[in-house]
């Protein structure tokens, strides 16, 4: 165990270990000492996602997320609310600003780097996948069963959609 | 006994064979210049995104790192890889 990377507060239980507000600047192994063992990175913090319209453009919109990266694996939750409709059309496509870029996989049915589900929560209760493309920060939205309602049922004023996804990253 | 809070941009990482820009802004709280609080927002920067309200520095970073060829090489893979319903 490389202590030097331990600031503060090791106190070593028999079989565990137990850190009192450590700080450890590499990252830290567990159940092995491969790199495929390696916990190197924990973040918590907000993001903030942007809704895509299928056509037009959003005159105003806000939104507000939180995320927890653990390794590699991203947790991302938060809204997206349209303020002001202005010439959107036809559903919601897509949302971006995801708080890490995708990891850039590669799968035979199209390259993803997670899933996740949405719902409009204000006004119609429609929801659908959410498609997190590989090597980019954004999601494509598909709905269920192949029916076009996020995409194309309409969208106003107020609409508020709800967005939680798991992807991993590469950063 | 003063309080203050202030943001910096406290990590800027330019991650993927695109090149996206991950851009961490950090919200300090500090009590007599001793920091007590930190909290993070995160956004990124895609090639051929509008980086007119980017501070000066990630602009910079944007120009040097997306040049024409990877913005066209980010659409064309974004549009390659965006589902359809028919999926």
């Amino acid at each position: 165990m490389a202590l030097s990377k331990i600031q503060t507060g090791l106190v070593d239980s028999q079989t565990n270990l137990t850190l009192t507000t450590p700080t450890i600047s590499t990252g830290l192994y567990l159940g092995g000492s491969g790199s495929a063992n390696l916990l190197d990175d924990y973040e918590e913090g907000t993001w903030t996602p942007f809704l895509g319209p299928s056509g037009g453009s959003f005159t105003s919109q806000t939104g507000f997320g939180r995320y927890t990266k653990i390794g590699n694996i991203v947790h991302a939750w938060g809204y997206g609310k349209v303020t002001n409709v202005g010439s959107g059309s036809g559903g919601i496509d897509s949302f971006s600003g995801l708080p890490f870029a995708s990891i850039n996989d590669t799968f035979p049915a199209g390259n993803r780097s997670g899933l996740g589900t949405v719902r409009e929560d204000q006004r119609t209760g429609y929801w659908g996948q959410l498609f997190i493309s590989a090597g980019a920060t954004s999601a494509a939205i598909q709905s269920p069963e192949g029916s076009q309602f996020m995409r194309s049922a309409g969208i106003a004023t107020n609409d508020t959609f709800l967005i939680d996804l798991t992807y991993k990253t590469n950063a | 006994m003063a309080i203050t809070k202030r943001t910096e941009e406290d990590k800027i990482e330019i991650v993927g064979t695109h090149k996206i820009i991950q851009v961490r802004t950090a919200t300090i709280i500090e009590e007599d210049g001793t920091e007590i609080s930190r909290s993070f927002h995160r956004h990124t920067v895609v090639p051929g995104a509008d980086v007119s309200s980017e501070s000066a520095e990630v602009q910079a970073i944007a120009t040097a790192v997306h040049t024409d060829a990877v913005v066209t090489a980010y659409e064309a893979h974004i549009a390659e890889n965006t589902p359809t319903d028919a999926e």
